[in-house]
Order: C-alpha cells, then structure tokens, then sequence
C-alpha cells in the first residue's frame, strides 16, 4: 500500500480554490512525505479545511494539480482515491449499525463476506469498540462515535488518512488522551495520517511536521519544534505558543549574531541569525526563555502584577515601565508576588528577530 | 387553594379539549353514525333505511345485521371494484414517488433563492379548483385535444389516440392531483438531510449513486412513507378523477358508493362501502405505522 520510498504521500502544486470573491486555497504547494504525520494548522477560515477537501477529492481545484503516491489525482473523484477521511461531525451513517458502518467501505471493495467480517472485528477491536458493534451511532458517546469514524476510515487500510478536527468535538481531558491514541495508531499503521486542526497545542503535541495556514495561503511549514523556534513572522509566533513581541533597534550586525536594545531596556542584547532590513525589528522570547532577574543584572524592569501557579510552572505577569506587558513563565514556584518590583533577563543570543511592526 | 391553579387547568383543558371535541364531533360521531346505517337495510322513506333497533311485543329488539358486507363480499362487481380501486391507487402512487422524488430532490438541491420558487410552482396548481384541474384534463387528452392535435399536426399518428376515458388517463389525474402531495414531504426531510454522511458514503467508496442509494434514500424513507400515504389513502377513494377521466370498462369503489347512494338510494350498501373502504386503507396504514419507526428512526 505505501508508495515507493522517496515519493511523499501528497504533493500539491499550485492548488487555488476560489468561491465566488473568496479565495478559500490560494497557490498552495505542499509535499507531505509518506509515513509523516501532518498537521495543517490555522485559524478557521483560513483554507484548511477546503485543502483537506480538495486532497479527499470531495472539491476540485480551480487551478493547480494534486498528486497522492505520485499519481496524478487533480480529476479523479473521492471514490476512486486511495484516501479516507474522519470527518468532523464523524458524519456516521445513523441509519446503520457500527458494524455495518464500518462495512461500509469494504461491501464498496465488493469484498467476501468472511473477509470484510475479520477486518471489521479486528479493527474495532483495535479501538476497544468490539463490544458495541451492534449499536446504532445515536447509542453510543462522542468519543465512542469518533472511534467508529476512524475506524471506518482505517479499515479500508488508505494510503492516507485525511482527519478534519477529530479531536475538537471531545472534551478535554479526552481529548489528551485521543491525542496519544490517534499517534499510536498511527506508528502501528503506518499510515500517512494529515490532520486539519486550529488547535497548535494539538497540532505541535503529535505532528511530524505541519504547515500553518493563514488567509488560503501556507505561510510556514516544518517540524513543530522548527515552527516554534524560528517563526517565520509575528502572526505566526503569535499563533504558535505564547510569544513576548519587543520593538528593537538594530545596533550593530556581526556575521552570526545581531546587536539589538529593547525599547527601555538598560542593554544591548545579542541575537543569532541574520535580522529583517532596516534599523527596527520585533524580538520575539518565548516565556520560557525569560528568566526573573532580582540583582540588576536586568535587561527590562517592571512590576509584577499577577502569578499563576500551574504546579510545576508558574506564569509571572509584568508590567513593564513603559506600560507594556510580559509573560515569563518558571519552573516550580517563582518566588514573587503582585507588587513585587522584578527584571526581566534572558540568555546570549536567546530569541527570534522579526520584521518590526 | 387559590383560584388560579383551576383556572389554568379549566384554561388547558379547553385548549387541549377544543380539537378532541371537534374531532367527536366531525369525525368519530359521522363514523359511528355510518357504521350504524351499514348494519340497516334500506326502506322507503324518509330517511331511507331501517331502525337498528325497534320497539316491538313491548320490548327492544336488536334488528341489524352484517347482511350488507356478505353482499359486499359476495359480489364480485364489488370486490372487483375494491381490488380494482387499490391496483390503481397502488400503481398511482408509486408512479407518484418516482416522479415527486426526483423534483423534490433537485428542489432540496437547488439553490436557496430558487428554492422558494420551484416550491411555488409545486403548490401553484391549488390556487385553482381541483374540479377545474380536472376537467382541464378533459381538454388535453380529448380525440380532437391538445395531445392529439399536436401529434395530428405532426403527422406523427395518422387517427387520433384513445386517451381521455382509459385507466391511462386516471392514472395521469390522480399523479396530476397528488403529485404535490408527494413532493412536500420528501423534500422537507431532503432539505433538512445533512449531507456529510453522504460525502463519508464517496470518500469510502461509493459512486453518487450507490451513495444515493445506501445513504440518502435510507435516511428519507419517512418522507417516501408519508407521500405515499398522503397520495395512496385519497387515491383509493378517488372519486372525481375517474368519473370524469375513466372509462366505463372498470369502476373504482369512490363511485359505486355514489352510485349506491345517490342513484339507488341504497343507503346501508353505501355506508356499508365506505366502512369497508376505512378498512382496506386502515389496515395497510397500521401495518406501516408498525413498521416505520424502526426503519425511520435517525
């Protein structure tokens, strides 16, 4: 079932989708790579989704072409490609039992009976849903539904597994534990799985890779751990994880590191990487890569005006002295209350420059 | 106790009373009043059939009888009439469904602003006469009628067809008459059908119309129940379509009853008719009443 080493799972060049006015997929090319779990990340209405029905074959592109193993799919319809999808609403059939649900695919396959009987059992099985496959959908919990619809979706064994916010209609606490679930599934399958999500606490937590979306366009793309790192720009940083944004002067360039003084700040700070043009940039620092500093040793001052205490981290809220806010975030306990006057400090070459606002 | 509690019991009790008493009124009292005529036999006079029960030796006697159904039963004119009347209903209403259900899907399918107006177009036909409707039929399948004339002129058929007083053209006014009937309710179920299960349906395989088929029908079966309900339990009884389309070869049971009624003044056999009918079409419906829940329930 998997396509020779090399060719990714997905390659899209150059796919646009307008509706009307709305350019719901505007030039997009991406390559998920065979055995990747993939992630696109994005806001709602940011064209995720409509991409996602584009590689399903459930809309056609106005323009560009869409490859799966290599074959070239732009026109072929959603029955005739080697991909399912779990949809978000799970849209089961409520009609049929969860056995027969799960059939379904396979009764297309036109396979026997004993066969299709086998691989229902044992993908069920493989969710835990053995015992409820002769409910009906409406009998059983969300997160029982959800089961089903991947299970649906897997038992046709796709070349690629299409998932569009599978995890969004669950609860919380189930929602962490499906997350672990959905990659282990994954690493027995070893099925490509692409996954749509808003959520990039969700989306950093089990992707191999992911691409982040923004007005139908990829703005970014890389591992979760790249993304994060080194985001491409303040949407983005903004969008993945928290982000402290400082307006910066450049000060000085040097080959691998850049000068640059925080707005208000005692010091100049050195940052690795090559900066945007210009005498201004945004310093972008992570809340975890600042630390509280209490012996002048401070690049920024300010007040601290509130702490939350999360167990094994706390998040320390400054005022700074000219009014902006900051976000640190320590391990354990961070010593400080509301009141308390503190510095902001962060080590050489920490951070991400930025185009400056 | 207060005043008000009762009061808004006698309130409720009248608001949920008002449509049982109006259907005592108008539809168990005639009912009950028709299975009575039927157990009677016909007299001369005013009104034209027998007392149930009559004072005789200084004592109540009990003087219906089911003599009426044996005759019904008996005589294959009737028997013929009522199978006959089912046939036509039967085959009316499937001719219906496969004609309603493609209009009321493509009415569902169609976009929102067209929608409200091809729903019009449906109901349009109401706003004239049933009688009228039917008679304008009359016109257009005439010897020297529309259809006729047009193929005449075409020089398609060299004498003018037998259309008008044929089973053909019953058929043609009762699909004509109850076709809206059919479409309403399949197309409300249709337009409140989500449409994901059908995209799951290609996504895992199934062609547009094997997902047609194993989804969307599945899932509108309870509006196809209730069109042909709503078309087949009137078409039974049809009485103006085929007295003014049909022919003279077969009678559908709607006329014998008139024809007992109005013409041979035999009220009990009449009433007698139309208990029979309630029963033939009572039936069939209970049967699918039982059956629908589980096949309906989404």
């Amino acid at each position: 079932m998997t396509p020779p080493a090399g060719v990714p799972a997905v390659a899209i060049a150059g796919v646009a989708k307008h509706y009307g006015d709305v350019r719901a997929v505007d030039d997009v090319s991406l390559e998920v790579p065979s055995g990747a779990f993939f992630s696109l990340l994005g806001a709602s209405g940011s064209g995720k989704s409509t991409l996602l029905r584009l590689i399903a074959g459930l809309e056609f592109p106005d323009h560009g072409r869409i490859l799966i193993a290599g074959q070239d799919v732009t026109r072929v319809p959603a029955y005739l490609r080697p991909v399912n999808t779990v949809f978000q609403s799970y849209a089961l059939f409520p009609h049929l039992s969860v056995f027969d649900n799960v059939a379904y695919g396979l009764r297309r396959e036109g396979l026997a009976r004993p066969e299709i009987e086998q691989r229902v059992s044992e993908t069920l099985r493989m969710v835990a849903m053995g015992d409820f496959a002769r409910r009906r959908p409406n009998e059983l919990s969300g997160g029982q539904q959800q089961r089903v619809a991947i299970c649906r979706a897997i038992v046709k064994r796709p070349l690629l597994l299409l998932l569009d916010e599978p995890l969004a209609a669950l609860d919380r606490r189930l929602r962490e534990h499906t997350r672990f679930e959905l990659k282990s599934l994954q690493d027995r399958l070893g099925i490509t799985f692409l996954m749509v999500t808003h959520d990039q606490e969700e989306a950093m937590s089990i992707s191999t890779k992911l691409a982040v979306m923004d007005h139908g366009r990829i703005v970014q793309q890389g591992s979760p751990q790249e993304v994060y790192a080194r985001p491409r720009n303040r949407a983005i940083a903004d969008f993945i994880g928290d982000a402290n944004l400082f307006q910066v002067d450049v000060e000085r360039r040097e080959d691998e590191r850049t000068w640059v003084r925080v707005a208000g700040g005692r010091r100049a700070v050195s940052v690795t990487g090559t900066p945007p043009q210009g005498d201004h940039a945004t310093l972008l620092l992570r809340p975890e890569e600042i630390r509280l500093a209490r012996d002048g040793s401070s690049v920024l001052d300010g007040q601290v005006t509130g702490v939350s205490f999360l167990g094994s981290a706390s998040v320390v809220m400054v005022r700074l002295d000219d009014g902006r806010m900051a976000e640190v975030r320590a391990q354990g306990p961070a010593g400080v209350t509301a009141g308390d006057r503190i510095g902001l400090t962060w080590a050489t070459d920490v951070g991400v420059l930025l185009e400056a606002e | 106790m207060s005043a008000r509690p009762s009061n808004a019991n006698a309130g409720s009790f009248f608001v949920a009373g008002l449509p049982y008493g109006w259907l005592l009124a108008f539809v168990a009292a005639p009912l009950f009043v028709i299975a009575a005529i039927s157990l009677t036999d016909p007299a001369e006079g005013v009104p034209p059939y027998t007392a149930l029960v009559s004072r005789g030796d200084g004592t109540w006697r009990w003087t219906g009888d089911l003599d009426n159904y044996w005759t019904l039963g008996g005589d294959w004119h009737y028997v013929a009439a009522y199978l006959g009347s089912l046939r036509v209903a039967f085959v009316a209403t499937l001719l219906t469904l496969l004609l309603g259900y493609p209009m009321a899907y493509a009415i569902a399918r169609a976009r929102r602003e067209w929608r409200v107006l091809l729903l019009t177009a449906v109901m349009l036909p109401f706003w004239t006469s049933f009688l009228i409707r039917v008679y304008a039929w009359i016109g257009i399948l005439n010897s020297n009628g529309f259809i006729n004339t047009a193929l005449l002129d075409l020089g398609l058929i060299e004498e003018p067809l037998a259309l008008l007083y044929t089973e053909f053209a019953v058929y043609i006014g009762i699909i004509y008459a109850y076709l809206p009937f059919m479409v309403m309710p399949i197309f409300a179920v249709l337009e409140r059908l989500d449409r994901a299960p059908v995209e799951a349906a290609m996504d895992l395989g199934a062609r547009p119309i094997t997902a047609f088929l194993t989804v969307t029908l599945p899932l509108s079966l309870h509006g196809v129940l209730a069109g042909c309900l709503l078309v087949f339990v009137p078409a039974v009884g049809e009485f103006v379509v085929p007295e003014l389309l049909g022919g003279s070869d077969f009678l559908m049971i709607g006329q014998l009853l008139w024809t007992e009624s109005f013409q041979n003044r035999d009220w009990p056999l009449a009433a007698a008719i139309a208990v029979a009918l309630l029963l033939v079409v009572a039936v069939p419906i209970l049967v699918l009443q039982k059956l629908s829940p589980r096949a309906t329930r989404a």
